[in-house]
């Protein structure tokens, strides 16, 4: 069971790499490669797919885990969920009033921050039940 | 819920990770168990209570809070 658990930590570990590999020079195109729509569209397409593998091998490693590790990662996900849904409606009431800056909190800050409230909740999670 | 996980470990004289073989789950699972901090489902108790050789009340017990 561990030599199972522990290839598929590797083959997740492997696809986030590829996925990260794919996304950041897709971004740096998007943004300074001065290509035209129809280009960008089918550029996008590659990172997507990358994640789409990623978070594919993600899932089928959930369920490889035991028990223990299993509730680690849901409550991981709930409390950054949760996370989410709090940053999201504060933006959202910021932006009503008009007080929004898009320097910090456009889309790609937010793709960060998700990723650090996931971080956050792993590290909740785990003190709860492996200490 | 209380356990006699630890109890029944050194009776085998299995370590947590010698228990965490026999019944398939890693060593940091076993910890959480035996310490309380976790309630493992049906099927992991009564895969604990096979590889102990007793029944799975013997192994976890209501408390008065449960």
């Amino acid at each position: 069971m561990e030599t199972t658990i522990k290839k598929t930590g590797k083959r997740t570990i492997i696809t986030a790499a590829i996925w990260g590999a794919t996304y950041l020079p897709v971004l740096y195109l998007l943004k300074h490669g001065g290509l035209d729509k129809q280009a960008s569209v089918l550029l996008s397409v590659v990172p997507i797919i990358t994640f789409i593998i990623f978070i594919y091998s993600y899932i089928k490693q959930m369920g490889a885990l035991d028990e223990v590790k299993q509730r680690i990662q849901f409550e991981a996900v709930v409390i950054s969920f949760a996370l989410a849904l709090l940053l999201m409606m504060v933006l959202c009431l910021f932006d009503v009033a008009g007080l929004l800056s898009y320097d910090y909190f456009g889309f790609a800050f937010l793709e960060l921050y998700f990723m650090g409230f996931y971080f956050v909740g792993y590290f909740i999670a785990k003190q709860k039940y492996i200490a | 819920m209380k356990n006699t996980i630890k109890v029944e470990r050194a009776k085998k004289n299995w370590t947590q990770a010698d228990l965490a073989t026999h019944i398939g789950i890693s060593r940091q699972a076993v910890n959480s168990i035996e310490t309380g901090k976790f309630v493992p489902s049906t099927v992991l108790a009564l895969r604990m209570a096979t590889a102990f050789e007793c029944t799975v009340e013997m192994l976890f017990q209501l408390e008065d809070n449960n």
